[in-house]
């Protein structure tokens, strides 16, 4: 027996400790409720011709278009998010600049629905709350920033390295930046001789 | 208390290099460091004028940096509206909250300026 054919729509949901909202309502809004991140396992093949599957787990990178409840004819129901998934498989989509930060493109979507093999639903328990800031210097990347819950308490046990409120920024790699320690960092901006600053005193 | 609110408008108009007093790249530090006898790039010369220092954002630099903090949009609840308390004109930020300057400082400002070199 499947689910009944009815399924509800909403516009916004709570899960996770996050509010999600889906991106037609937050066009109109100064706050962006709408961007979904998850980690799921994907299958992959190395070559065409291995037969030897690999299963990895790949950063997925979306903004939620839909959400949809399908109800079990009362027992039990599931909640699911439609998203458009940026398309974090190749590396035109995700990057990595040099100092570290991740870099995703919307510009090109997957899971987009026009394949059988699509997917771009996923189970609301699995969404993970992320925004986005815009690169202004080209506008089809930004970067995305990790949110953690609030009202959320981790009560120590296993993962008590985890314990941070704001995750901050682990993979900067400034030791590569300033590798020259002594002395040797240019400390002016030379191509500026010719307007030296005004003394504000 | 508010600790890193303060660093936070100090980091800001540093790098901003505007002229209130949070900016702690002024002539008195130049002079300090010529007091010691060290970075001699960066002393003041007699007529008090100074180089910019290798972190001081050029005027487009800064226009890109505060364009994007105007266009950031967060999650509800995450801070207040950050792109209020920006004036592009005059390029200055102003009028953070402790928990704004707290998310700029975490979060934000890395990539906002890093993206501009």
């Amino acid at each position: 027996m499947g689910p009944i054919d009815c399924a509800k729509r909403y516009s916004a949901y709570n899960v996770n400790g996050f509010k999600f909202r889906i991106l037609e309502f937050d066009l109109w809004l100064k706050t962006q409720n709408s961007e979904v991140f998850g980690t799921f396992g994907t299958r992959s093949y190395t070559s065409s011709s291995e037969i030897q599957m690999q299963f990895g787990r790949v950063l997925y990178y979306g903004r939620l278009v839909d959400i949809i409840e399908i109800n079990y004819h009362g027992r039990f129901s599931i909640v699911l998010f439609k998203c458009n998934w940026a398309n974090t498989t190749t590396s035109r989509g995700i990057m990595n600049d040099e100092y570290g930060f991740t870099l995703v493109s919307f510009a090109r979507l997957i899971h987009t629905d026009d394949n059988d093999d699509d997917e771009p639903y996923i189970k609301a328990s699995e969404a993970q709350m992320v925004y986005y800031v815009d690169d202004e210097l080209d506008k089809n990347l930004c970067i995305p920033v990790h949110v953690k819950p609030r009202d959320l308490y981790n009560m120590g046990g296993d993962d008590v390295d985890n314990f941070h409120e704001c995750e901050p920024f682990e993979q900067q790699n400034l030791e590569i930046l300033f590798s020259n320690e002594d002395g040797n960092i240019q400390l002016t901006r030379f191509f500026f001789l010719f307007s030296i600053v005004e003394s504000f005193y | 208390m508010h600790i890193e609110k303060n660093v936070c408008d100090n980091v800001v108009s540093t790098l901003l290099n505007d002229s209130s007093n949070k900016c702690k790249d002024n002539l008195k530090a130049r002079k300090d460091l010529q007091l010691w006898g060290n970075r001699p790039d960066l002393w003041p010369n007699e007529n008090g004028r100074y180089l910019p220092a290798i972190y001081t954002l050029t005027n487009a630099n800064k226009d890109i940096f505060l364009k994007t903090l105007k266009n950031i949009t967060v999650p509800d609840g995450y801070s207040s509206n950050i792109s209020r308390c920006i004036d592009v004109k005059q390029r200055k930020l102003g009028g953070l909250k402790s928990q704004d300057s707290h998310v700029l400082m975490e979060q934000i400002l890395t990539f906002c300026v890093l993206d501009k070199e």
